[in-house]
């Protein structure tokens, strides 16, 4: 799969940084709060001087008012790993452009904004379980690499969210940012995965791929219409009847996801296919919180 | 609405393509989904069940077989009459001979196709002088040339054809110019069922057809006696000018019994038979096919035998059983006292020069047979005759009277005739055929009233009355005397045809086929033109019965076989297009023909989603 990124995307995006709630312990410096007391520009607290304290950090105003001789604390900025966990499903190989095409390129930005951060960036692909896993890193040759491996990336097989998002919690060490791009089109579920990452205390952000094809179908008249995934077909006439009971029952189902993750502090963020990625990121992940 | 070529028409069926292409694609329409399962969570009614079995309604499909539709339509040629500015005169020329009785290609009358013809013509003109002619053999005027339609169209309606045959140029000429001057007519139309060779150009002649079904025909029909007096032979052919195999039966019948003969024919194909008829008698035969057909004036034919009228003849001087006899031999003979109505006289025992001049005026003017020229009535008796017996000679060998005759077997006693020469005897132009000794025997001539024939001779002084050549001569002179017809013609007249029945007679009286008597046959007024008395206009098929006095013959009549011959339309020539097609009827092919087309691209945009509603980002 040959996927094409431009400079201007780029350029686009590099001022921007994802919104972490909380703080987190993370294993290298970085610029997102840490409960660790360290070195940065935020002050922290005050703790009463101990022998071998440095010095520079006694705050004299107190010691000269109260004679106590307390020293400032700051907070210690950490990084936050980001897990970017790409549905390689036959499915997401559907629409105009492919949603897999999308995911693609929504993976790459996402890498982009966070190496720009100084954050380590891992890569997991999957569709009934896990396949290609780029452990998180720092550097932009780490972009390279998540590039790389999307490129030869080919969507196939069915969707198991549950499944796959159940292996990453189990193989990941460390939590951290966590979205996952798929389009959620599944019978099988994917509370169980989400909630199962939720646990772990990892941040999610669901990002729904859906094709217009998917959202509003032009197919009309007597078709047969086979799923991509498991090859099962069902033949009807398709008019504007049948179609308009077809988007309840898909807005039925965003809508759920949508509810599942205000309900356990999720975001959702629904992405057509159609949207160009600049947009996605100034305005549906600013919208909603993705970005601080 | 009119159409020009309504048989396109049937290209509508293409629209079962349209459907069949339409029901094939969508069966194979596959539409690849990402998650099939909420489909099938649909809650399926009966407008998504079973769905391939019915005509959903499909904006593509529509707009195809509209476009098809409008394409069909204008390959017929529709037309909508319009409104002609009017035309300085018209005439509606019908063809009224007997071929328009018969049946259109539909089935339906000739006449009332050519009544409906005439009549469109008339509503395409409504301002236009016109006049209504019937043309035939015996053509008629309908309606004399005037502004008024009220006029015409009456007798458009009782417009019916005769059984005469198709009329001619020359009269259709004369028949235009009896209105006015042919060349004063912008148009003529002339409605007919056969094409018309040589229409003068000078004349806007505009040929509406008529068309013409498949026909079966008797186009020959003769009957002949048997010489030993057993029956007739039938002489008959029968012709199939249908498309299709013809089964037929052809009847043969003299009013008593009749023959039999099943036919199959083939398309176009002729039979001939000589069929005995040996159980008949009388002198009247019909032939008829049965069943029938639309032309059904050809279906039946009539002919009769050929009889003879008696001659009427008046006697003057002694009577002569002997030569009475061999007169009535010759043929039958009435016998009259009125010397006026007489065809021809026998005088016996008179002054030949005396008969001629007539200088008595006993005797008739006419043809006159003289027997015993200038011999003395006591002076004519076999038991006076001497034994001078002369052979006679023939010196007009060849002449019409001596037919038959060996004069050299002939004796004539001489001392019975007078010693008088010819000249005191005979006229100076007398001519003579038969002479013996020098002496005229048999000598013709003419008079200023009639022809005549002298047996000079008592005629118990010759062998003649014991010789077979005696009613041979009788019967000779009888025809050199009265030349006209003697017998009714074996050939069946045709109607339009006229009849010289002079020989019937004064007295007699006609009837004709229907049973009704034909008026002023005789007795019209002297003087005029063709119909003075004794003609006959033949008008109908059938037999027509001569009733005489002496005898009733009968006459047959037959439609003309060339009143059979139909062209179709489609073999007639350039000038005879329909007349909606030229005049009067505006074409909309064009219209339906840019509609089809506007409707075609609109769904060939349709279908490659140029009207598709743009998708929000």
């Amino acid at each position: 799969m040959t996927r094409a990124y431009d400079e201007a995307l780029f350029e686009s995006l590099a001022g921007l940084r994802f919104a972490v709630r909380g703080r987190h312990r993370g294993r290298f410096e970085g610029l997102h709060a840490s409960p660790r007391a360290g070195v940065s520009l935020e002050f922290a607290d005050y703790r009463d001087y101990c022998r071998g304290d440095d010095i520079r950090y006694v705050d004299w105003k107190v010691l000269g008012r109260l004679d106590r001789a307390v020293v400032k604390t700051f907070v210690r900025e950490e990084d936050r790993p980001i897990h970017v966990l790409v549905d390689l499903s036959a499915s997401m190989g559907i629409g105009s452009p492919p949603k897999a095409d999308v995911a693609a390129r929504l993976a790459v930005a996402i890498s982009f904004v966070a190496l720009k951060e100084f954050d380590r960036v891992g890569l997991c692909s999957f569709s009934d379980g896990l396949h290609a896993q780029i452990p998180p890193r720092h550097g932009m040759r780490q972009l390279a690499r998540i590039l790389r491996s999307l490129q030869e990336a080919e969507p196939s097989g069915g969707t198991s969210i549950d499944t796959a998002l159940g292996m990453f919690a189990a193989q990941s060490r460390e939590n951290g940012l966590v979205f996952v791009l798929s389009d959620f089109l599944t019978e099988q579920g994917w509370q169980e995965g989400l909630l199962r990452l939720l646990h772990r205390g990892d941040q999610i952000i669901a990002v729904q791929i859906l094709d217009r094809e998917d959202l509003q179908p032009v197919v009309e008249g007597i078709a047969q219409l086979v799923d991509v995934e498991t090859n099962r077909s069902i033949e009807l006439t398709v008019g504007p009847g049948t179609r308009a009971q077809y988007r309840r029952l898909l807005e039925k189902r965003i809508l759920d996801l949508k509810r599942f993750a205000a309900r356990h502090r999720m975001t959702h963020v629904v992405v057509p296919t159609d949207l160009p990625i600049g947009v996605v990121f100034h305005e549906r992940f600013r919208e909603s919180g993705v970005l601080s | 609405m009119i159409w020009a070529y309504a048989g396109n028409l049937s290209l509508f069926g293409l629209a079962a393509i349209v459907l069949l292409i339409y029901f094939l694609r969508a069966r194979n329409l596959r539409h690849d989904v990402s998650a099939v399962f909420l489909w099938e969570q649909l809650q399926f009614g009966h407008r998504t069940k079973l769905a391939r079995f019915r005509l959903r309604l499909d904006g593509i499909l529509l707009a195809q077989l509209a476009g098809l539709a409008l394409l069909v339509i204008a390959t017929a040629g529709p037309g909508v009459r319009v409104d002609q500015p009017a035309l300085s005169a018209m005439a509606i020329v019908i063809d009224g001979s007997a071929s328009m009785s018969g049946t259109t290609a539909d089935g339906r009358s000739k006449e009332d196709a050519a009544r409906a013809e005439a009549v469109r013509i008339l509503e395409t003109y409504p301002d236009t002088p016109v006049t209504v002619l019937q043309w035939s053999l015996d053509p008629e005027i309908l309606a004399a040339l005037g502004d008024d339609h009220g006029v015409a169209r009456p007798a458009i309606a009782e417009f019916q054809a005769n059984w005469t045959g198709d009329g001619t140029v020359v009269s259709l000429e004369v028949l235009l110019e009896s209105q006015q001057e042919s060349r004063l007519y912008e148009r003529v139309f002339l409605i007919t069922d056969h094409a018309v060779a040589d229409l003068p150009t000078s004349i806007p002649v505009h040929v509406v057809p008529i068309s013409s079904d498949g026909n079966v025909l008797i186009d020959v029909f003769n009957v002949r006696g048997q010489p030993n007096g057993a029956g007739v032979v039938v002489f008959a052919g029968v012709r199939n000018d249908d498309t299709r195999v013809r089964e037929t039966e052809l009847r043969v019948s003299d009013g008593s019994s009749r023959v039999r003969l099943p036919l199959v024919l083939a398309p176009g194909e002729r039979q001939s038979f000589v069929l005995p008829f040996p159980g008949a008698h009388g002198v009247a035969y019909t032939a008829e096919l049965t069943p029938g057909d639309g032309a059904s004036f050809d279906d039946i034919r009539y002919n009769a035998l050929p009889q003879a009228m008696p001659r009427v003849g008046v006697w003057f001087g002694e009577n002569d059983p002997f030569l009475r006899a061999a007169i009535e031999v010759s043929g039958p003979t009435l016998w009259t006292e009125e010397a006026t109505e007489a065809q021809f006289a026998v005088i016996n025992g008179a002054d030949a020069l005396h008969a001629l001049g007539g200088e008595s005026g006993r005797f008739p003017s006419g043809n006159l047979f003289l027997v015993s020229v200038a011999v003395a009535p006591d002076e004519r008796r076999s038991d006076q005759l001497t034994a001078d017996y002369q052979t006679m000679r023939a010196v007009a060998v060849g002449d019409p009277i001596l037919k038959g005759i060996a004069p050299e077997q002939l004796r004539v006693d001489l001392s019975s005739l007078p010693d008088a020469g010819q000249g005191e005897m005979l006229p100076e132009d007398a001519v003579a055929l038969i002479v013996s000794a020098g002496r005229p025997i048999l000598s013709t001539g003419v008079s200023e009233t009639g022809r005549w024939v002298a047996l000079v001779p008592d005629l118990w002084a010759t062998n003649l009355p014991f010789s077979i050549d005696f009613p041979l001569l009788v019967a000779n002179v009888l025809a050199y005397l009265v030349p006209r017809v003697e017998f009714v013609a074996s050939t069946p007249a045709e109607p339009g045809d006229a009849i010289d029945l002079a020989w019937a007679g004064p007295e007699a009286r006609i009837v004709d086929p229907m049973g009704n008597l034909v008026e002023g046959a005789f007795g019209r007024e002297a003087g005029t033109a063709g119909n003075s008395g004794g003609i006959l206009m033949v008008d109908t098929p059938g037999f027509y019965e001569v009733r005489s006095p002496s005898a009733s013959v009968l006459l047959a009549s037959n439609v003309a076989v060339s009143e059979s011959v139909f062209v179709s339309t489609l073999e007639m020539g350039e000038t005879d297009r329909p007349v909606g097609s030229e005049m009067g009827v505006l074409g909309l092919w064009p219209w339906f023909a840019l509609a089809a087309c506007v409707v075609l691209l609109a769904e060939a945009a349709a279908y490659h989603g140029v009207w598709a509603p743009r998708r929000r980002r």
